[in-house]
């Protein structure tokens, strides 16, 4: 299985991120709409 | 003429067929030969690996196709999963963590076909993986978040745009937390659309 190797800087925003995650932005909640309209999700 | 269902009116209680479908790639109804999407490699990859990776475990690609012409493959992305090595975690989120590796979600393709260019579906598919994902979260195995890897800065323009956080020292590389994945889908909203 592939591995991401994380710097000691890219380590310290990775667990700053997982912390405080961000609200997912106002572009992507767009283009779930637009999904919503458009397309069938299977499996 | 655009459809009932791309112009969003709808007669309440019916619902429309949507135009759209994003499925398991299946080699037996999808024509991979005709995909092309002016980037060698990943044409390759749908065309000559992305079915054996399906078959092995090592990747699902999923494929964006027309209701009405369901053979011929707009575009497409694939999922897997990947550790985050956690040796470099500052020691003050050790009790947090287990001390050897994350799993997370890796979205490691995304492709349009070049006839398809410029119609907005790459933000479709980008959608319906982290969906995949949110689902998967929900009702499978947990993951810290989905990462993936851009091409060009270009590229990773357009993942910063839906709120993909690049590292610093591997701006190339992007990812967004488990917990705003779940954010774009609340509960009860994962499996919307989602068939068999």
């Amino acid at each position: 299985m592939e591995t991401v190797r994380l710097s000691s800087r890219d380590a310290q925003l990775f667990m700053d991120t997982l912390t405080n995650p961000p609200e997912p932005n106002k572009k992507l909640l767009d283009a779930v709409r637009v999904h919503d309209r458009l397309v069938d999700s299977r499996y | 003429m655009p459809s009932a269902s791309t112009t969003g009116s709808s007669t309440p209680g019916i619902e429309m067929a949507k135009d759209l479908i994003i499925a398991l790639l299946d080699a037996d109804r999808h024509d991979r030969i005709a995909f092309d999407c002016g980037e060698p490699a990943l044409n390759d990859y749908l065309q000559k690996t992305a079915r054996r990776h399906l078959q092995k475990g090592i990747a699902n690609t999923y494929v964006l196709v027309r209701r009405d012409d369901p053979r011929n493959i707009l575009g497409f992305f694939t999922l897997s999963f990947l550790e985050v090595d956690s040796s470099e975690i500052p020691p003050q989120y050790g009790k947090a963590l287990p001390n050897t590796h994350l799993p997370a979600a890796k979205l490691g393709r995304l492709a349009i076909d070049k006839r398809c260019q410029g119609n907005n579906y790459g933000r479709l598919l980008l959608v319906d993986a982290i969906r995949r994902v949110a689902n998967a979260i929900r009702n499978a195995a947990g993951v810290v978040g989905m990462f993936v890897d851009a091409k060009s800065p270009s590229v990773a323009a357009f993942y910063r745009k839906f709120g993909f956080i690049p590292l610093e020292d591997n701006p190339r590389s992007l990812m967004l937390p488990h917990q705003t994945i779940l954010a774009v889908f609340p509960e009860g909203k994962t499996g919307q659309g989602i068939e068999s």
